[in-house]
């Protein structure tokens, strides 16, 4: 098939199957708070409502940049796909991709001028501690499988089996990475309510939309790396069902915890960074 | 038309042209992941900025002040 | 490359079907989820649209990828409806139709 039909397909698949996930875990987790929570295709709907809705730019932001943040952002997410489902490329890619999905959380908040964009821009920052994990499952997958191309990953586990048995820890610290970046999360201090919305508050109708669309394609995107590098071989049904546990296992974990302070925060995904570091490599060695 | 009116529409149609030429003629595989790079937030970003609401001119100023300046 | 565009197909299916089942739900129930009572139509529907997707292979006229959506499009009725509601025609939908399943891949 044409290369430009098949990134259009896989960015339209993932955005939608995104944003019906990101629905489904709101739905979760009002479930388990006994109430009924909103219809699962409410994410997508608002993402759609918002670029219809009369958008402000204010006074305070620093304008091209303010805008052209969020455009960042689909930018790198969009790039996730290419290297994801399209090509099933380098690894180190998503960790770059990740790593920009930082900076853009740190500049759109301080490029819009106010304190709270300015106080989810240095938790954003704090907040890196949660890359050192992902950098460490990135090793140790290159420590078991000798490669980083996720084709080549594939093609291990299918002669192996699934790393999610052979690396458990590598998987939970991965997991905890997909828990940091899923809305209500404890680990999600750049956009606690405390902050009002963090470094999105200031960026309002057209610009909350796209941010919203960019956000559903990287829900996706994660998902589909953690199935892929920690189960590996699945048809598209399987992706969809992996896919729906998670996200309805997170939401359970999301509905069950508050968010935890930005201190605590960083303080528990770096002890869990440690024990699944250490951990994995005690289990490489014997 | 206003500035930011002519600026996404230029933008948009610029988008979906290269989008359209990736699509019809194939070029080689780098050039097609420049485009949707480049090319696939952009014609959102445009689409956006043209189908987004516009408020009154004349209130336009009170809903860029913001509460927090000044101190 | 067929695989993404049925995939699209019903994820497009499924969104369409969600919308179309919380607007009739919401012109059809005017008060926010107080009765336990099953719905008669969505009941039909859900079991419809479960048999349709677990069995498609019973039916052979039509391709298999139309049989799929068009479940899907069921399912998403019921599911799409206002909150609270379509919870139980749902999980007997589902629950029939997986019957019919065991009963055709595990035992025959």
């Amino acid at each position: 098939m044409n290369l430009m039909a098949n990134i259009l397909l896989n960015v339209i698949i993932s955005f939608l199957v995104g944003s019906v996930l990101l629905g489904l875990q709101r739905k979760v987790m009002a479930r388990i708070q006994m109430r009924p929570g909103p219809p699962i295709i409410q994410h997508l709907l608002h993402t759609f409502k918002f670029f219809l809705k009369e958008s402000a730019f204010p006074k305070t932001a620093a304008m091209p940049f303010y805008i052209a943040i969020t455009a960042m952002l689909c930018v790198i997410w969009v790039a996730a796909v290419i290297v994801g489902p399209v090509t099933e490329g380098s690894l180190l890619l998503f960790f770059a991709i990740y790593a920009i999905h930082k900076i853009v959380e740190h500049n759109a908040g301080s490029s819009s001028g106010s304190p709270y964009g300015k106080l989810s821009c240095v938790r954003a920052v704090f907040s890196a501690a949660a890359e050192v994990p992902l950098f460490a499952v990135l090793i140790i997958i290159y420590l078991k499988t000798g490669t980083m191309i996720l084709s080549n990953i594939v093609t291990y586990q299918n002669q192996h089996g699934a790393l999610l048995l052979s690396i458990p820890l590598a998987a939970l610290m991965f997991f905890v990475l997909i828990l940091s970046k899923s809305p209500y999360s404890p680990f999600a201090i750049t956009k606690g309510k405390d902050i009002v919305s963090g470094y999105e508050t200031e960026h309002f109708g057209l610009l909350r939309g796209y941010l919203m669309f960019s956000e559903s394609i990287a829900w996706y995107m994660l998902l589909w790396i953690f199935l892929t590098v920690f189960i590996g071989g699945l048809n598209p049904v399987g992706y969809l069902i992996g896919m729906v546990v998670i996200t309805a296992f997170v939401a359970f974990i999301n509905a069950l915890t508050p968010i935890l302070n930005p201190n605590h925060s960083v303080m528990t995904q770096v002890t869990l960074a440690f024990i699944g570091i250490v951990g994995s490599v005690i289990l490489l060695l014997y | 038309m206003d500035k930011l009116k002519a600026v996404s529409w230029f933008i948009f149609v610029i988008s979906v042209a290269s989008i359209l030429y990736a699509l019809i003629i194939n070029p080689p595989n780098w050039i097609v992941y420049a485009i949707s790079i480049v090319f696939i937030p952009l014609s959102i970003l445009s689409f956006g900025l043209l189908s987004m609401a516009r408020g009154k001119k004349e209130e336009e100023e009170d809903k860029r002040k913001e509460p927090f300046i000044g101190y | 490359m067929y695989d993404q565009i049925f995939y699209l197909l019903y994820i497009l299916s499924f969104v369409i079907g969600s919308i179309a089942g919380l607007v009739f739900s919401y012109k059809k129930y005017t008060e926010p989820f107080i009765t336990r009572n099953i719905d008669l139509i969505a009941l039909i529907l859900a079991i419809i649209g479960w048999m349709l997707v677990l069995n498609y292979p019973l039916i052979s006229i039509i391709p298999s990828f139309v049989t799929i959506a068009i479940g899907v499009f069921l399912i998403a009725i019921v599911i799409g409806m206002r909150p609270g509601y379509g919870r139980y025609e749902t999980i007997i939908g589902f629950a029939l139709a997986g019957l019919i399943w065991i009963l055709r891949t595990v035992i025959l």
